[in-house]
């Protein structure tokens, strides 16, 4: 099979980190072109600097790591307020427990959206990108050269909800962030496969699996363990029904790795991008009641049992 | 007399930009143009590239580098609207075919190197839709610490051009528009309560064709084809030329009258889209975050677009 050259666009993030150990460790599936940041879970600074250690606890210093954009597309106005912090939810460091020091591995001097539109533009064959953060780079690329469309395979992104949203009652965090930028995107034409909260709230935490991660006794598993220790009170912040941390972002590529696991359908998606408490609110018209031509395949059930297999047989290759 | 102040235009010519482009060429004493970025305008963003080129051309001045930037608006596809200055954007100009190419790096791209490179404040001219400027913010927003101030051409207080509610520039990508104007950088908005008195007239014509330069007998003869269209579209008494009153306020500041405001664009999908809601009187109280002219000196506005233009006589295409 030929391995899918893949971006990584995320916002370390404890999820982000899990979901990028499971690429690095499917070397056989994945050419990873490079990890792009965005600011979300963290500031962008917050954000490239945790997909650095990730890399490095992985042994990964290769990798290429990109930094993005700073801010949204647009910025609440200047008499509007949010009180959101992303380190509520992800710790200080945006890695929770993570005891992991300043990377020494070396930050791309070329920014994410350059990378985005030079690598895509210059591949020989189509690219996949993963987004698992706010849209904002994907957004800026496909504002400053279009042409890149012709040359992305899909995007396979973590984000939004058919129905209750978490970071607002209409709104999952990474559309919100940048509801202007979810809009570009899914009014671009680009195939893309939306996998939202419908779906990511069935891949919750339990101690038992995390017992099993731990019981690995690897450099790896105990920097899991460390993360995902935190991350355990972590969604109950966001959500009180749920009881302990989701993996949003590590769906995204175990689609990638087996698509059989999940289910979905071709439909409208539309981004609410008023300035109203609907803001970042994805529609997903799931009965084709609008009868308008789909623009995602959105996901809506996982094999959550098959999903933490592949993602425990593929953390059980890090020997270090 | 200080040194030339660095600036950058950023526009989509289009006739108007076409004659900013040729007023700031006229003043090297003023300004020292670091580059021109376009964007798609009335005609898409390969033409406003090759209209960029040919200004230069004609002023003898190929050593100014052009730009491409982004073809279209950060949301929506982009809105030509060719009528207004015709397929190529400069209607009624007989130019041929540019003898350089655009240089090879992105508009956006180049807006961020030269303003964070420059040993001085950079001055930022818009005269397009603001989708340049909106993208180099949100890539690299400590630009605004280099950013001396922004001169733009754009918006209305009371009635659109290309919808009841909007002027054309903050309608072609309302989002870069907000964008900018929540940025806080130093704003200066000239809009269309200002530029629709900036109207051409048959004696200034004349005046024109006695300067006799290849210069002014290009512009006359798009200026003249052009005459008409704002009388029947706008009840105007001769052709606007928007964008040049943002060089005019910047070589002689006191032509042109305004207040410190609040300015807030309306990003929806309404047929309000676009519009920029000036608060004049102050009655949301908020800080203000532009200057905006509703006023301009008409008589001395064209005594230095003439003035500039006579300083042609003297190049050799």
């Amino acid at each position: 099979m030929n391995k899918i050259p893949l971006i990584m666009d995320c916002d370390p993030g404890l999820d982000d980190a899990i979901a990028i150990l499971l690429t690095l460790a499917s070397p056989d599936e994945f050419n990873l072109l490079g990890i792009t940041t965005v600011a979300g879970n963290g500031s962008v600074h917050r954000t490239e600097e945790n997909a650095r250690r990730i890399c490095e606890l992985a042994k990964r210093p290769d990798v290429k790591v990109h930094k993005g954009c700073p801010r949204s597309l647009l910025t609440h106005n200047p008499h509007e307020h949010t009180t959101y912090s992303g380190s509520d939810i992800h710790g200080e460091t945006g890695l929770g427990g993570c005891k992991l020091g300043k990377p020494t591995m070396p930050l791309q001097k070329q920014d994410a959206v350059k990378f985005i539109i030079e690598s895509v533009l210059h591949s020989s064959e189509k690219v996949t990108i993963a987004p698992t953060g706010p849209l904002t780079n994907l957004a800026c690329a496909l504002s400053m050269e279009p042409r890149i469309k012709e040359n992305i395979d899909q995007l396979v992104l973590m984000g939004g909800s058919i129905g209750l949203g978490n970071i607002t009652p209409a709104a999952e965090f990474n559309f919100f962030s940048d509801p202007h930028a979810a809009y570009a995107v899914f009014t671009s034409g680009v195939p893309i496969v939306m996998i939202g909260l419908d779906t990511t709230r069935k891949t919750q935490i339990t101690p038992e699996w995390l017992k099993s991660i731990a019981d690995l006794k690897t450099p790896v598993s105990q920097g899991i363990v460390d993360m995902l220790s935190y991350y355990d009170r972590a969604d109950a912040i966001l959500e009180p029904g749920v009881s302990a941390g989701v993996l949003h972002d590590p769906n995204v590529i175990a689609y990638l790795l087996n698509p059989s696991l999940y289910q979905g359908r071709d439909v409208f998606v539309e981004i609410d991008v008023s300035p109203t408490i609907l803001a970042g609110r994805s529609t997903v018209d799931w009965y084709n009641k609008l009868k308008r031509k789909s623009n995602a395949r959105v996901i809506n059930h996982v094999d959550a049992q098959g999903f933490f297999n592949l993602l425990t047989e593929r953390l059980k290759r890090y020997d270090h | 007399m200080a040194d030339p102040r660095p600036i950058i235009l950023d526009c989509d010519p289009g006739i108007d930009d076409f004659i900013a482009i040729l007023m700031i060429l006229a003043s090297p004493q003023h300004f020292n143009l670091l580059g021109i970025t376009v964007t798609s305008g009335n005609v898409p963003v390969e033409y406003t590239a090759h209209n960029a080129l040919r200004a230069c051309e004609l002023a003898g001045r190929n050593d100014v580098p052009v730009y491409q930037g982004a073809p279209k608006p950060l949301l929506r596809e982009h809105q030509y609207d060719p009528a207004v200055y015709g397929e190529s954007g400069l209607k009624g100009a007989d130019l041929p075919v540019p003898m350089r190419p655009i240089e090879n790096i992105h508009a956006v791209d180049f807006l961020i190197e030269a303003i964070l490179s420059s040993s001085h404040k950079v001055t930022l001219l818009a005269t397009a839709p603001l989708t340049n400027i909106a993208l180099a913010i949100v890539r690299e927003p400590s630009i605004l610490k280099n950013i001396e101030e922004i001169v733009v051409m754009g918006g209305a207080m009371t009635l659109g051009n290309i919808t009841p509610a909007a002027e054309y520039n903050f309608f072609a990508d309302p989002e870069a528009a907000h964008i900018l104007f929540t940025s806080g950088a130093k704003i200066k908005s000239i809009g269309l309560e200002v530029t629709h008195h900036v109207v051409t007239s048959l004696p200034w014509f004349d005046e024109l064709d006695k300067i006799n330069n290849p210069v002014s007998q290009t512009l006359v003869a798009m200026l003249r084809e052009f005459y008409e269209y704002d009388m029947k579209n706008f009840e105007l008494s001769g052709g606007a030329i928007h964008d040049p009153c943002v060089v005019a306020y910047l070589l002689e500041p006191e032509l042109f009258k305004g207040h410190d405001v609040y300015v807030e664009i309306d990003t929806s999908f309404s047929d309000t889209r676009g519009r920029s809601t000036i608060d004049w009187w102050g009655k949301h109280g908020f800080e203000p975050n532009a200057y905006v002219f509703n006023k301009v000196d008409v008589n001395g506005f064209f005594k230095l677009l003439t003035n500039l233009l006579r300083q042609f006589s003297e190049v050799q295409p």
